[in-house]
């Protein structure tokens, strides 16, 4: 089996199966479209630390049949995704708050879908049900709003509340 | 973190959530307050507000519904006008749009159940009961505990006549032209009480359909309160909850969401009867002419809400011509009549608020080409369609198969050597090349071009002038010369500067006085070709695309689905050179800077082609797909060439080295193998960053990417069949 070799940002390269990495869009792209094999794919904005989760994650989905994207076009409104997440990619995405932005932010850059809809679910989840106090306490967001512009969110958004 | 991540993430959230992301800090609440969802808000809010200024005290909408009932339910003189609830009527008529539309629905609902209730119309089973709960069974959509009620039995006239009055002087003044003009709604409205609704099954659906017109005429009208009062109306008189299409309709909202391809024969008799079809300003200016005596379906674009200077309404026969006409809004005048042959559906047209992109698009695949006419129509004639009606309508009723009909419908064309695409629909009816694409406003295919009369092609044997256009390419050095492949593989060379001095002379003439009414005949003088290539030397199947030779008028270049590409002597009308590939061609294109003469080809092979016209040999081809190329086009610079495949994959290519550049537009462009694909590239001085545009014809959008970042920017939705194709309007900037 054919290993691809990749140079991340902070310099070490590292080694995995052509199959599990062919995973990620943007790097299967740029095999199929023929890059030289010896040179090592750069990918300049992910570190190995993200790399490394990166291709956990990969390796255990290596056997997933691929999401032909039916979904996107059925609904105007959009689908409205399953909440679920699987336990076992519950477990993968249980990391701090910093690495899960390098992951999200990865997985968009790399175009791996399933990952980057992982990331998005946890993100989401986190936020559902908390009170603006408690996301910004969670995400460690500083309050910049004066006291009269919080009340005339409020307000504006007063219906919303109470159905 | 960048924006599109945020819309993944909002978009796994609840419509509860998302205020308090507002309330976060003030990158989220910008955020939130630029989506779709927040400009949904914003309507709502001001709905409410509308709601608190109607009652002043109460601040809770529920309640303030309760106090409004009184309100509503206060007798008042016919006709009398609640100036608040004017203006919530017609804000919400007018500005609604967005994601909310289901917390919306209901709300409205209830008022205007409210609204029509006041009326206190013995049919619709006495006056609302605010908070009884108690044996109904009804399941239909309740609001704050309002049970919607009983329709026991169908009105009566007087009843139908007052109940359009109490839904206000407007609508009042549509029911009488209706009433007036339409016995037919009259029969709709005054059933004997005996008779059953009966829409119990699903063939009766035709019935139905009638009502729909009345819907559709009141979005092409502008009439979004009265549409919403009908659907209500219509909702109660049948309970449409067993006809998922039409309860569709029943969401009460003039959105482009609402289908509307449904069969308007209403409008096509009255206009075929010559009766005039009226607005609250009077009526259309001109009317919309009689266009033919055969089958029509009609379908009113929704752009009332959106775009509320223009109404667009659309009529297209069955399997003939197709034709859009553009109204002035408010003064209902006539801007445009656009018109095309083809074998198609109704026609639909998108139109993003952002993007001056407008997108006719209709079943079979291919550009139509699109021209302006009128006509007048002869007694027989007219004869002729009052026959067609009645006999139409038996079918709607269901005295007659439908199979009945369409056999008929087949007899008559055989009878009268009207072929699918037959010109017999234009037949006298045509101004002479109406130049619809004065200010190019529908993109290059709206140019007149339909060629010769009935004589001509009866004599002809082979049909060829009835053969549709299936693309379209106009110089672009003097914008003058206009030639168009068609769906049989000929060819025509057109002269615009003669179909402008025809157009002009027509608007001058002084018989008629009304210009979009020359008499058939004396105006009705065709543009022919100046140059014609016939089929059996041009190309054997559909041509799939036609290009200028972008430096001067002496080459073109024509690729088919014959598998070649042929490049032509302009005056000689001569093949000068013809390659042949083993696979059927979709597109070609020529870069507008390079001076190689190189052609890029695009077909059912994984690769690329490039043919080299100075060698008339293949010169490269480029791996640029695993499946067929089905799209591609050069950017306006010439330096970079952008290819869609059936691999589901976009790509950038470097013009000049052939190589990948690696963009990323995404892991899914829905693309399939046998079609042909516009790729749409605005010129950069038009839009930046530059874009690329993207019709799909399976996922009913068009897609627009940055073309050298792959960001993807906007989906336009909102096409209701395969969107085919697409244009770009010159000289608007996307903003």
């Amino acid at each position: 089996m054919s290993t691809v070799q990749i140079l991340t940002s902070d310099g070490q390269t590292v080694t995995v199966d052509r199959k599990v990495v062919s995973k990620a869009g943007v790097i299967d792209s740029a095999l199929a479209s023929g890059a030289e094999g010896n040179s090592p794919l750069k990918l300049d904005n992910i570190s190995a630390s993200v790399l490394e989760k990166i291709i956990e994650y990969l390796k255990h989905h290596v056997d997933d049949q691929p999401d032909d994207g039916e979904d996107s076009d059925d609904d105007i409104d959009g689908p409205r995704r399953d909440p679920i997440i699987d336990t076992w990619d519950a477990k993968f995405i249980e990391v701090d708050l910093e690495l899960l932005y390098e992951l999200i932010l990865a997985a968009n850059y790399l175009d791996i879908k399933p990952l980057l809809d992982l990331g998005c679910k946890t993100v989401a989840n986190m936020i559902k049900g908390k009170t603006p106090e408690e996301i910004r306490s969670h995400f460690n967001i500083p309050a910049d709003f004066t006291p009269e512009e919080e009340e005339q969110i409020r307000l504006e958004n007063e219906w919303a509340e109470d159905r | 973190m960048p924006s599109e991540l945020l819309d993944r993430i909002v978009g796994e959230l609840d419509a509860q959530d998302v205020p308090n992301l507002c309330l976060v800090n003030r990158h989220l609440r910008d955020y939130v307050q630029d989506t779709g969802y927040y400009k949904g808000i914003q309507r709502l809010n001001t709905f409410w507000r509308l709601i608190r200024e109607a009652n002043d005290v109460v601040h809770d909408y529920k309640r303030s519904f309760a106090a409004l009932v009184p309100l509503i339910a206060r007798p008042r003189e016919p006709g009398q006008k609640d100036p608040v609830l004017e203006s919530i009527f017609q804000r919400l008529a007018d500005r609604y749009y967005g994601p909310l539309r289901p917390y919306l629905a209901p709300v409205i609902r209830s008022f205007f159940y409210h609204r029509i209730l006041r009326c206190n119309l013995p049919f619709l089973g006495g006056r609302p009961d605010g908070h009884d709960n108690s044996t109904s069974r009804d399941t239909r959509p309740t609001f704050s505990g309002t049970r919607l009620p009983k329709v026991d039995r169908l009105p009566t006239l007087a009843e139908s006549v007052a109940l359009f009055s109490h839904l206000g002087p407007r609508a009042e003044a549509q029911a009488r032209v209706y009433l007036a003009t339409l016995p037919d709604l009259h029969r709709l409205l005054v059933r004997p009480a005996d008779s059953k609704p009966r829409l119990d099954r699903p063939e009766r659906f035709g019935r139905l359909a009638l009502r729909q017109d009345l819907v559709a005429f009141a979005i092409a009208t502008g009439h979004a309160t009265f549409l919403a009062d009908l659907t209500f109306y219509f909702a109660h008189y049948f309970d449409f909850s067993a006809f998922p299409r039409v309860a569709h309709a029943t969401g009460l909202i003039p959105s482009h969401h609402l289908r509307l391809a449904e069969p308007l024969r209403h409008l096509q008799r009255v206009v075929a009867m010559g009766y005039p079809i009226s607005t609250p300003l009077g009526p259309l200016h001109p009317p919309i002419p009689v266009v033919s005596p055969s089958w029509f379906w009609a379908s009113f674009s929704a752009l009332a809400a959106h775009f509320m200077d223009t109404v667009l309404i659309g009529l297209a026969g069955l399997g003939n011509s197709r034709a859009l006409y553009e109204y002035e809004r408010r003064t209902v005048m006539l801007r445009r009549t656009l018109a095309g042959g083809g074998v198609c559906r109704p026609s639909m047209w998108h139109r993003s608020t952002a993007v001056p992109v407008i997108v006719a698009a209709a079943k079979g695949g291919h550009r139509r080409i699109v021209e302006g006419f009128s006509a007048t129509l002869t007694p027989e004639e007219l004869d002729e369609v009052d026959r067609t009606f009645n006999l139409l309508q038996l079918r709607e009723t269901g005295g007659l198969h439908p199979r009945f009909v369409l056999n008929w419908q087949q007899r008559q064309r055989l009878a009268t050597l009207e072929l699918c695409t037959g010109t017999r629909i234009l037949h006298g009816t045509r101004l002479p090349g109406a130049n619809a694409n004065d200010d190019g406003a529908y993109g290059p295919g709206a140019t007149a071009a339909n060629n010769n009369d009935d004589a001509d092609s009866l004599a002809h044997p082979e049909f060829e002038t009835q053969a549709w256009v299936s693309t379209l390419d106009i110089d672009r050095i003097e914008q003058r010369y206009l030639l168009a492949g068609s769906g049989n593989g000929s060819l025509r060379l057109y002269d615009l500067r003669e179909v402008d001095d025809a157009h002009t002379q027509t608007r001058r003439s002084p018989s008629t006085g009304n210009i979009t009414t020359p008499t058939p005949g004396t105006a009705g003088r065709a543009v022919s070709p100046i140059g014609e290539i016939p089929k059996s030397a041009a190309h054997g199947f559909t041509v799939s695309d036609i290009h200028w030779y972008p430096f001067d008028t002496g080459l073109f270049t024509t690729s088919s689905y014959d598998r070649t590409v042929k490049v032509w002597d302009t005056n000689t009308l001569q093949a000068a050179g013809n390659f042949t590939l083993r696979h059927r061609i979709f597109a070609h294109a020529m870069s507008s800077v390079a001076t190689h003469g190189l052609i890029a080809v695009a077909s059912g092979d994984s690769d690329l082609r490039l043919c080299d016209l100075q060698s008339g040999s293949f010169a490269q081809s480029l791996s640029a797909h695993t499946g067929a190329v089905n799209g591609m086009q050069f950017t306006p610079d010439g330096l970079d060439l952008v290819t869609v495949g059936a691999d589901r994959k976009m790509r950038l290519w470097d013009a000049t080295t052939g190589l990948n550049r690696l963009v990323n537009y995404g892991a899914s462009v829905p693309c399939e193998a046998l079609r042909k694909y516009d790729v749409v590239i605005p010129p950069f001085s038009d839009s930046w960053p530059p874009r690329v545009f993207v019709p799909f014809s399976r996922t009913h959008q068009v897609v627009s990417w940055d073309l050298y970042s792959g960001k993807l920017l906007q989906k336009l939705l909102g096409a209701f069949r395969a969107v085919i194709c697409a244009a770009w309007r010159d000289g608007h900037e996307v903003s």
